[in-house]
């Protein structure tokens, strides 16, 4: 007799021992499954099903897992399945998954011993169940062997009944669950293929079309509540297919949809092919990067089949080999990053900025540096035929002489797209290539500049910016003998800085915070908002919850630059002794300046303080949405404690961006002496670690946008409510003059833009004055073939007495000592008001002292009945510069002075130890050295 | 990308020497090499305010606006630091508005139709937007597709071509016509029908279609425009419900006239390219 309902249950029974094949032995495994084939496939008559039936229950009721079966991983938390709830009832036992199944997957590992190359995700087909060991377990087998780790999955299957979107979201999950886990896995957390088979291969595709890009699984499911693994990226990098192309006649959507390199394998006699010949144009069309293998005589579904003793087809066992080679290939050239990086070294943390230590051997003593850069004189219309003349004109004008040596060329330069991945010449500004032209300017004497990015693109659009390529552009560099290196941060990936997306103001800025609770043995406190101190500046606080954790952005010139630029919310906790306690915040998540997502918890200051969280929090569901957090695990130490909430990635995440440049260069050419000009345009405060791995660094963004072009001189402004004039980046630079010197590096207020139209003689000589004065870089931007030797221009970039003071070898810039402005501290007050005249001090390695009395006001100043203002004493000078000069004593102690005026050559004697002006011209300047006679 | 570039070519065929190839606009500097490179690209905005400012500056010669100032009420404007002089140029003359009020948009993507306004305005200083005047005015000459109603496409079945319909406040929409057939059946159907030629006067006389009577567009645009009726310009005495067909050579002229007829109150604008 014959029993349906006996056939049905048995073989559902059976299922889940053939998807935790890799639990038992495979000799037991198999016998089961040799009678579930032939109950499947091989038409035995009643009596004969009845006597399998009859053995495979025998069978499964003495299986038994191996001591050492690998674990159950389940993909999600009881409660948190994200669900559509179509499916409850298979008590016709139609499906292989009842209603209740758990999703999970096994990890399938290579031996301690052995490096892995990276991740495969397999996803067997058909409904899983038996088609798990030869298309799931022994892929797994076989790319272990190869050395991957890999994760056999156990979703719920596509169309089995579930929909594409839980199928896909499964798959997701359990790639994002490998990544959080890449150190674990000794593994790359960017290298991650997913191997699916036939409605596996559907499965890989649903994840890619709902889960790809910047889709997560709230996108789909509205009600689903992030974790932490919601952090990483839930698509695979690579997709092997095995024959599982999509329908011939189903849509694909590829808006939103990042489609990886995908690889197939078909055999020619499966009934897969119609959907392989559709599929692979519409992909193609879609620019998806594609390997495709088809094999004669194979049918659909022979995969692994190895496992149960068989051979029919050995070419169609090469497949495995082949798609290793294919996923190396996507691997070595992907240059994907999607977190900022660890900073295990804390010499990168903010808590190290004050501690004066450079990185990387960065060589200290460089002098500002001085030449010719392409940008303010012919914007991106520089060319090759063009620099050359300039450094031509260079030496006719005996500008090397006097120290200009940097020829740099600025952005433009490059072809817009790397060729073999390598950073090229735009072949029609720059046709004879960079090494010709480095060559030619290296063979007169000067030196050689150029320019990238620590993004992924240049700021003009062109794909060449170094993230993810810094080993090999710095090899470039080394090999075109370039010497100077000026860098920006447009496209920038973990920041919001020019062009890169708004929301990435999520990594910068911590989230709202309403309040946190600290637990431990018989200790609970909750502290709130309220209880709050804040630690720097920024941070606001309205009572109910903190908001502005993170840094100010630089760029613009509505804030002082001296002082602190983060802050941090700071909670005070006593503990009875040393131990560890737990602690969760209650948080909201936002991808904004002033709410982001990203949480530093340390306690502890400086070098005492400790480190326990660096990370995203699982997101909110909106900035006003608040949450807790999961527990993080923290130390006190008996007594108070600080527990400092804080944000100061902004800073961290550029400071190793650069640095892994400078490595680069340092790996490249060991010993170098690479000039290396930060140009962030003062976004994330370059002032305080700055120094670390570079040589200057700008402070705003651009002192004009007026650039020149050949034939047009440009245009610059005095003034400007924004950052485009000299007194803008005059007034931010001169206050910053601690921040730089010989073992530090120097404040960059942009390049020289005398020669530009809008700027009267006075204006640029003065401009020419307060740059030497404060030891900024003087880099000339004005087409060199418009100055003859002795003309106005000349006489003032080849003012070699402001030059020398600029050049001076105690490379301490200038302090303003003075202003009409001033309430009291005019060498950190930040004033914005340019109807003012202010006094500069330098003290330099001769003993003497340098003097700039500057009237920025566009109206001549003259001294009202004998008031004397514009003036300062020896005292003065000594009380502010005194601690830095060479000689003070003497100085202080002198009766006379030699003046020298470094303009018009004139020296008088001075008995009265107070130096004074009377008249200055609109925006002028008299500059003098000062000696003791 | 490269229809935009082609666009400059074609509308400016008259100042550039002859067969002017998009990579010779390399060599003479208005464009750069990713302009050619990712020719299939859609243009953005930053860069067709970069190349729309090369191209006048260094092939028409025209002189850079001094005072920009106003651009300042860009908010956008020093996003990107080598943009920033193309963006405050052709906003400050007028060539390009602001995506929406104190936002460039320097990403935003141009369709079809907004960048053959650009380069309309390139060529004809009097279309570009003049700042200075009551901003609802200028806009309603330039709206975007968005702002206008869609009409169903007009039935050419040899009956009288519809009434537009527009309600009051809406204006109706100038309608394309891809098939030379298409025009003739609206002619054979509406005998009072008004076939509008908006090429040059010379062009005009050269060789134009039959019946067609020559305007300029630079004078219809111009007539639309100017508050003040002159009693010599024709067009004023055309009935609002006329059914009306503007060609060129293209189809960029006419459908600029086509909007403007459309927004001064003409339910049955055609227009085409030969």
């Amino acid at each position: 007799m014959f029993d349906e309902r006996y056939m049905k249950e048995t073989m559902h029974k059976a299922v889940p021992f053939f998807e935790d094949a890799p639990c038992y032995e495979l000799e037991e495994i198999l016998e089961l499954q040799k009678r579930n084939a032939e109950l499947a496939w091989g038409h035995p008559d009643n009596e004969r099903k009845m006597l399998l039936l009859d053995e495979m229950n025998d069978l499964m009721k003495n299986l038994k897992q191996r001591s050492d079966a690998p674990e159950k991983i389940y993909l999600w938390e009881d409660g948190k399945l994200p669900a559509l709830g179509n499916y409850t009832d298979n008590s016709d036992l139609k499906y292989n998954h009842d209603p209740e199944f758990k999703p999970y997957m096994y990890a399938i590992l290579v031996p301690e011993d052995v490096t892995p190359k990276g991740a495969v995700v397999v996803c067997a087909g058909g409904d899983h169940g038996d088609c798990t060991m030869h298309e799931g377990y022994q892929t797994c087998r076989d790319m272990v062997a190869l050395g991957y780790q890999c994760f056999l999955l156990l979703n719920r299957t596509n169309n089995c009944p579930y929909d594409a979107r839980e199928a896909g979201a499964d798959a997701s999950r359990a790639i994002r669950m490998v990544r959080a886990n890449a150190a674990k896995y000794r593994i790359d957390e960017n290298k991650l293929a997913f191997a699916g088979f036939s409605n596996g291969g559907l499965t890989a595709e649903a994840c890619v079309q709902y889960y790809s890009g910047t889709q997560t699984i709230k996108t789909h499911f509205e009600d689903y509540e992030p974790c932490e693994y919601d952090n990483y990226y839930g698509s695979p990098d690579a997709i092997i297919c095995v024959y599982g192309p999509r329908f011939k006649d189903a849509k694909f959507d590829y808006t939103n949809v990042v489609y990886p390199p995908t690889f197939f394998a078909v055999g020619k006699d499966d009934f897969a092919m119609p959907n392989l010949e559709a599929t692979l144009p519409d992909l193609m069309a879609h620019h998806v990067n594609l390997e495709v293998h088809t094999f004669a005589g194979v049918p659909h579904g022979q995969s692994g089949i190895q496992i149960y003793g068989e051979h029919k087809y050995p070419a169609f066992e090469l497949w495995p080999i082949m798609a290793d080679q294919f996923i190396q290939n996507v691997f070595s050239k992907s240059v994907i990053k999607r977190r900022p990086d660890e900073l295990d070294n804390p010499e990168y943390r903010f808590d190290a900025f004050d501690n004066g230590k450079a990185l990387l051997q960065k060589k200290k003593g460089h002098l500002p540096p001085m030449g010719w850069n392409s940008w303010n004189a012919f914007g991106s219309g520089n060319t090759e035929k063009l620099t050359k003349e300039m450094t031509d004109a260079v030496l006719e004008l005996g500008l090397d002489k006097l120290g200009y040596k940097y020829m740099v060329l600025d952005d433009g330069c490059y072809k817009p797209v790397r060729v073999e991945g390598k950073l090229s010449n735009e072949d029609i500004k720059f046709p004879g290539g960079f090494k010709a032209l480095s060559d030619y300017i290296h063979s007169k004497g000067l030196k050689f500049g150029m320019y990238n990015d620590i993004g992924t693109n240049l700021c003009a659009g062109a794909a060449v910016g170094t993230c993810g390529h810094e080993a090999v552009d710095a090899q470039c560099y080394a090999d075109w003998g370039v010497d100077f290196l000026k860098v920006d941060n447009c496209y920038y990936l973990w920041d919001n800085a020019t062009f890169s997306d708004s929301a990435n103001a999520k990594y910068v800025f911590a989230p709202a915070i309403k309040g946190i609770k600290v637990t431990g043995n018989d200790f609970s406190l909750e502290l709130t908002a309220k209880d709050a101190c804040i630690r720097g500046e920024g941070v606001i606080n309205n009572g109910e919850y903190l908001t502005n954790i993170g840094t100010f952005d630089g760029t613009g010139p509505a804030h002082t630059p001296v002082g602190a630029m983060s802050g941090e919310a700071v909670f005070t906790v006593e503990a009875g002794s040393d131990a560890d306690f737990e602690l969760t915040l209650t948080y909201a998540t936002g991808t904004e300046e002033g709410i982001g997502s990203w949480l530093q918890l340390a306690v502890g200051e400086g070098e005492n303080s400790e480190l326990f969280y660096d990370d995203f929090l699982p997101a909110s569901d909106n900035k006003e949405s608040f949450r807790e957090s999961p527990a993080i695990k923290i130390r006190l130490k008996k007594g108070k404690n600080l527990i400092r909430l804080m944000n100061h990635r902004r800073q961290e995440n550029t400071l190793a961006s650069y640095a892994t440049l400078l490595k680069g260069l340092n790996d490249a050419k060991p010993d170098h002496d690479i000039i290396f000009s930060i140009c962030e345009w003062g976004k994330t405060q370059p002032q305080n670690w700055g120094y670390k791995v570079g040589d200057s660094w700008r402070i705003l963004n651009d002192i004009t946008f007026r650039v020149g072009a050949d034939g047009d001189p440009g245009y610059g402004s005095w003034t400007d409510d924004y950052t485009p004039s000299v007194c803008s980046q005059y007034n931010k630079a001169v206050i910053m003059d601690e921040f730089a010197g010989l073992d530090k590096g120097w404040n960059d207020p942009d390049m020289l833009m005398i020669g530009m139209n809008g700027l009267t003689e006075n204006m640029q000589r003065t401009h020419m004055a307060m740059w030497c004065m404060m030891n900024a870089p003087l880099m000339l931007g004005l087409d060199l073939r418009r100055v003859k030797k002795n003309d106005a221009i000349y006489n003032i970039i080849a003012n070699e007495q402001l030059i020398l003071l600029n050049q001076d070898a105690l490379g301490i810039p200038a302090k303003r000592i003075f202003s009409t402005a001033s309430k009291g501290c005019p060498d950190t007050e930040y004033i914005r008001d340019n109807s003012r005249v202010d006094i500069l001090a330098k003290p330099l390695a001769d003993g003497g002292i340098a003097l700039s009395f500057i009237n920025l006001a566009e109206e001549k100043y003259v001294c009202a009945d004998n008031n004397f203002e514009i003036a300062v004493s020896v005292a003065d000078i000594v009380k502010y510069i005194g601690h830095k000069m060479v000689n003070t004593a003497e100085f202080e102690a002198a009766k006379e002075y030699l003046l020298t005026d470094l303009w018009s050559g004139a020296r008088t004697v001075n008995c009265s130890g107070k130096f004074m002006v009377n008249e200055l011209e609109a925006c002028d300047n008299i500059t003098i050295k000062v000696t003791v006679k | 990308m490269i229809d935009f570039i082609n666009k400059i070519l074609e509308v400016f065929a008259a100042e550039l020497s002859e067969n002017y190839k998009p990579e010779q606009g390399r060599y003479d500097g208005w464009l750069e090499a990713q302009d050619l490179i990712f020719a299939d690209t859609p243009v953005d905005r930053r860069s067709a305010a970069r190349i729309s400012h090369e191209f006048i500056k260094r092939m028409l010669g025209e002189a850079d606006e001094d005072k920009w100032q106003k651009a300042g009420e860009l908010r956008d404007l020093y996003d990107c630091h080598s943009c920033v002089n193309h963006i405050a140029q052709v906003y400050v003359k007028g060539i390009m508005t602001a995506a929406e009020p104190g936002i460039f948009g320097n990403k935003n993507i141009l369709n079809a139709e907004e960048a053959g306004e650009i380069i309309m305005r390139m060529k004809y200083p009097d279309m570009r937007v003049n700042l200075l005047r009551e901003p609802e005015y200028s806009s309603k000459a330039y709206s975007k597709d968005s702002e206008k109603t869609h009409m169903p496409k007009a039935e050419i079945s040899g009956q009288e071509a519809p009434k537009s319909g527009a309600s009051e406040e809406t204006a109706a929409r100038a309608i394309k016509l891809t098939d030379i057939k298409d025009v003739r059946k609206i002619l054979e159907a509406n005998p009072s029908a008004i076939l509008i030629d908006v090429r040059s006067r010379g062009e005009y006389e050269e060789k134009h279609l039959d019946e067609a009577v020559n305007y300029p567009m630079a004078e219809i645009v111009n007539c639309f425009e100017n508050t003040s009726v002159t009693d010599s310009n024709k067009l004023w005495e055309i009935q609002k419900d006329a059914i009306i067909l503007l060609y060129c050579e293209k189809g960029y002229q006419s459908e600029i006239a086509a909007n403007c007829l459309t927004e001064a109150g003409y339910g049955n604008v055609y227009f085409f390219g030969l």
